[in-house]
């Protein structure tokens, strides 16, 4: 996080002011700082804008678009949010421990007074932050697609909330990758495997019923119900509570997986990968 | 035979069918709107009340009453799906004279001139699928097109975003570099 493995520190010593907060807090607070400070998380949260400025322009001049098609697309550039966000973040919190093993900055954190579980729920929470940076880039296009049909409050509102979730779920299922990976590749490569298993369900073409077992793919994958949870809102006008068991899978997803790096955390945030530290 | 005699007897034999046919059996049911006519602009909602009664001298069988909606223009696709997401009601047996109103809540999602209309059919047992149906006089409704979304209105914030970023990102990243 914030020396080298020879104690050398780079910028990153700990503000007096932080001193009285809590060790997970101090973490975060650093690790953010790493990540914006250093330019990485403005980088990406760029390259974000760009793919949500061409989604949506693509979608302002669809030359069929009518009055339907228009919440579609509200729908299609908060999904891009959401989709791109928590990839971010899952990969963010992929790299946290894994790579630091590899960069030879682990040691020194460890050094610090602070435990281990609070180091892990620090690192999820400054990967969260690039989860809100994305959501923030994404409300003027949300605004400009949805202003017309009253719709930019819900839209965001709903998008924050089940978002937030996923994000949360999905970082903290990146760390526990990232802390029983022996390598930063392996624990990248297995991430980005299991975002992209999660998000291939919800390629699927919709309409027709898909059957017992295309509903049960929906409902157990923590993204495929999140976002058609966002999109019986938005889409299709339903009440919160309306499709509320959809939301089962994503809330069920972030108490397991933060459950499992907080009780795991002590013995996954440590100097040596793989499941025995071999 | 005295050619009056025949007369009667074709004229007998034409007034009572043989067999009678469900068409024949089936009460006489009558399907009205509340209004004929409907004008909306794209993406207004408006609900169309339909009242069924039954005229005849017979109670009727369970009914089956289903919404529909044409465009009067070929070049506008119509996916009545789209414009109520309730089409089809099933109804009890209608007793002589007796009534019933359906409420329909309908999103203009097409912009163009349509009618709506609706179709009663008889769902018993035996009826079903077999009896002819009652059809409501159409609602004409006229849509009138709305475009709000335009490359002019998202130009502005496609453009100022990115830039907008890139700019923080130039100064993050030349603040930077000055403090060493």
């Amino acid at each position: 996080m914030t020396t080298n493995v020879d104690g050398q520190v780079r910028d990153r010593e700990t503000p007096p002011g932080l001193q009285r907060y809590p060790g997970w807090w101090v973490v975060a607070a650093q690790e953010s700082r790493d990540l914006w400070v250093g330019g990485r998380g403005l980088v990406l949260v760029l390259a974000v804008s760009v793919l949500l400025s061409v989604v949506t322009y693509l979608a302002a001049t669809n030359r069929v678009l009518n009055f339907l098609e228009q919440r579609e697309a509200v729908n299609l550039v908060l999904q891009v949010a959401v989709a791109v966000g928590v990839l971010l973040t899952l990969v963010v919190g992929a790299d946290g421990i894994s790579g630091e093993r590899e960069r030879g900055t682990l040691e020194s954190l460890l050094l610090t007074p602070v435990p281990r579980r609070a180091i892990g729920l620090g690192k999820a929470a400054a990967a969260l932050s690039l989860w809100f940076a994305v959501f923030l880039v994404s409300m003027p296009y949300v605004w400009v697609l949805g202003r017309a049909i009253s719709l930019v409050t819900t839209a965001l509102l709903v998008g924050l909330f089940v978002g937030t979730v996923l994000a949360a779920a999905l970082a903290a299922i990146g760390l526990v990758i990232s802390g029983v990976s022996t390598s930063n590749k392996a624990s990248l490569s297995v991430s980005l495997f299991l975002l992209l298993a999660l998000f291939a369900p919800t390629q699927l073409p919709g309409g027709p019923p898909k059957g017992w077992f295309g509903d049960a793919l929906v409902w157990v994958n923590p993204v495929g119900s999140a976002l058609h949870y966002i999109g019986g809102v938005v889409v299709n006008g339903y009440g919160w509570t309306h499709e509320l068991p959809y939301l089962a899978a994503p809330l069920l997803a972030f108490v397991l997986a933060g459950g499992v790096l907080l009780l795991a955390g002590p013995r996954i945030v440590r100097l040596t990968g793989g499941v025995n530290g071999e | 035979m005295r050619p009056q005699v025949l007369l009667a007897g074709i004229v007998l034999a034409l007034s009572v069918p043989a067999v009678p046919t469900a068409a024949a059996a089936a009460a006489p049911v009558e399907v009205t709107f509340d209004r004929v006519d409907q004008a909306n602009v794209l993406g207004d909602q408006f609900t169309l009340q339909a009242r069924i009664t039954n005229h005849g001298t017979t109670t009727t069988d369970p009914l089956i009453a289903s919404l529909n909606v044409t465009s009067m223009t070929t070049d506008v696709y119509v996916d009545p799906e789209d414009w109520s997401g309730s089409r089809t009601h099933e109804l009890p047996p209608l007793t002589p004279g007796a009534d019933t109103t359906l409420s329909f809540e309908l999103q203009a999602v097409n912009a163009g001139r349509f009618s709506v209309y609706l179709v009663v059919l008889p769902n018993g047992a035996s009826s079903g699928g077999t009896g002819s149906p009652a059809v409501s006089p159409p609602v004409r409704v006229t849509v009138a097109g709305r475009r709000t979304l335009s490359a002019g209105g998202a130009f502005p914030v496609v453009v100022a975003v990115p830039v907008l970023l890139g700019v923080a990102l130039a100064v993050a990243r030349i603040r930077l570099r000055r403090a060493g």
